[in-house]
């Protein structure tokens, strides 16, 4: 453990020197910025007005796996205090995924009634979390031709979906309303179509 | 407390359908990039707009409770070693004084006993009508009413503290009406009691406690006994004080303002009696009152509007946001 520290120590002292601290003057902060803030200074405040940035999405995320509000109330909070305690051991590239990781995997171990262990995610984890899939990255010439070629190859109403959401630009509702189909529905189609196109995409290549 | 967030604007105009189909689409395509996005609006959608405000609003303030606790705790501590201070000195004091022993008690009294600062006090308290005040004191803690009982007895150290908040109180009411609490309030927490050091504080705010106690009893105005518990609350809050530079609470418009609002915007309902209530609270992030506490109930209707007041009206700049202020709603006429 002292080894592990005394490891760690350089990183941080450089942070010090890197980082010059006056809110005041730099308000214009990235988030990740501020948090470095706040994991030096261990000003609670500055955390809790980060994190209030992302509450909608936390306890969005917590009301899918809870469905019971005043339960995804509880888990948003549990959420804060395991982020307060959390000593990161590298620094946070991306915030949100961050959060996002902590918050599902909170969610997860919560529901199977496992003991969380860990909040130390690598950036692997969190860029595995946060992938985006190819349809939905700008446009580039190679991969548009692929995901034509792909998109042919999928079944009916995922093809109908997954064209009418990306080429026609057509919203959930209006494509539910023209395929006749529910708007979950809508919404899992182009999500399986998405999964089936980048299957699709990987053999190809 | 309104929460409020880019992000949450976003999904509520989202969920209400204010956006037109082009802009929805937008939003869905964000949210097809943004898994975390994706899976929240997967477990809000089956809430309604105004249910997710309201479970954020709470979560706000839990927030706020969470972030600020390491705080209230220090304030805690240090009012318990306070008082355990102020009551061991208490005893020893009352002991000492029965004991009737000048030259244990001299001593112990020496290095707060200042007979120039603590006698004009005397005298400005005899064309006051805190004398009252001043005399259930006495009698609590055995002091001739005459200025002279100083000198002809070496007072135990408590009854010298006891004088400093009196004089403070007399100083401050003798240019005020009693139907001006607001101002009161206004100058006492002008008056710096920073530079004090926290012990003497500590005893300040039992002699302050004691004083408060014996005001009720006698039913003195409650503008008195409002500017005593400001004090006790700078008291107990007297380490964190010595810290900031200047930690008082005032609303928005200033003194004079608060005070016109609270009289023009009073809604009396026939039954109510004459009175006043004294409310007390801290304040949100803007600087709007929360956790209103009635202190001084008149009657139900009455605590209601005087809440009612208060919640509703200007903000507050309040750099200490844990602060409790006070206020008294007079409700004459």
């Amino acid at each position: 453990m002292r080894i592990l520290q005394e490891f760690h120590k350089p990183p941080i002292n450089k942070l010090v020197n890197t980082t010059i601290i006056d809110l005041a003057n730099a308000p214009e902060l990235s988030d990740e910025e501020l948090y470095r803030t706040y994991v030096l200074e261990k000003d609670k405040e500055i955390f809790a007005n980060l994190f209030r940035k992302y509450m909608a999405l936390v306890f969005g995320v917590c009301m899918k796996y809870e469905r019971e509000k005043h339960a995804a109330q509880d888990s948003t909070m549990e959420i804060f205090e395991r982020l307060l305690q959390h000593q990161p051991e590298r620094p946070i590239h991306n915030l949100k995924a961050f959060i996002y990781v902590v918050s599902k995997n909170h969610c997860l171990m919560k529901k199977r009634g496992e003991k969380i262990i860990t909040l130390d995610f690598s950036d692997a984890d969190m860029e595995n979390a946060m992938e985006v899939h190819p349809i939905d990255m700008g446009e580039q010439e190679v991969q548009e031709e692929l995901l034509k070629k792909c998109l042919k190859k999928l079944k009916d109403l995922q093809k109908d979906c997954v064209h009418h959401f990306y080429i026609n630009k057509k919203s959930y509702q209006e494509i539910s309303r023209e395929l006749k189909v529910t708007l979950n529905a809508v919404k899992s189609h182009i999500q399986n179509g998405k999964r089936n196109l980048k299957i699709c995409i990987e053999n190809e290549q | 407390m309104k929460h409020e967030s880019d992000i949450l604007k976003r999904i509520k105009s989202y969920f209400m359908r204010r956006k037109s189909a082009t802009e929805a689409h937008r939003f869905e395509r964000e949210m097809e990039r943004d898994p975390f996005l994706y899976e929240a609006m997967e477990g809000l959608e089956d809430l309604l707009t105004s249910d997710i405000q309201q479970a954020l609003d709470e979560l706000d303030d839990r927030l706020d409770e969470r972030s600020q606790r390491r705080g209230m705790v220090f304030t805690w501590q240090a009012a318990a070693i306070g008082l355990v201070i102020v009551a061991g000195t208490t005893v020893f004091a009352i002991l000492g004084g029965q004991s009737n022993d000048p030259d244990t008690t001299g001593t112990q009294g020496d290095y707060k006993y200042d007979p120039r600062t603590t006698q004009p006090s005397y005298e400005a308290m005899d064309d006051e009508p805190a004398y009252v005040v001043s005399d259930s004191v006495e009698d609590e803690d055995e002091i001739e009413p005459s200025s002279t009982s100083e000198v002809e007895q070496a007072p135990p150290p408590v009854e010298m503290v006891a004088f400093e908040p009196v004089k403070e109180s007399t100083t401050l009411g003798g240019d005020l009406t009693a139907n001006d609490p607001l101002q009161n309030e206004m100058r006492s927490s002008e008056s710096d009691e920073e530079d004090v050091e926290a012990g003497t504080l500590a005893h300040t705010s039992k002699a302050v406690e004691s004083i408060a106690v014996s005001e009720d009893e006698v039913s003195m105005a409650p503008s008195k006994s409002l500017q005593v518990q400001e004090l006790k609350s700078k008291a107990s809050s007297a380490r964190q004080k010595s810290e900031s530079a200047d930690p008082t609470s005032a609303p928005e418009g200033g003194m004079d303002a608060y005070r016109a609002y609270l009289k023009n915007n009073l809604q009396r309902t026939t039954g109510m009696p004459l009175g006043e209530v004294v409310l007390s609270f801290e304040f949100d992030r803007n600087g709007t009152p929360k956790s209103v506490k009635v202190e001084n109930s008149l009657c139900t209707a009455c605590d209601a509007e005087a809440i009612r007041l208060i919640e509703q009206g200007p903000k507050w700049n309040a750099p200490d946001r844990k602060e409790r202020v006070f206020i008294t709603v007079s409700f004459d006429r």
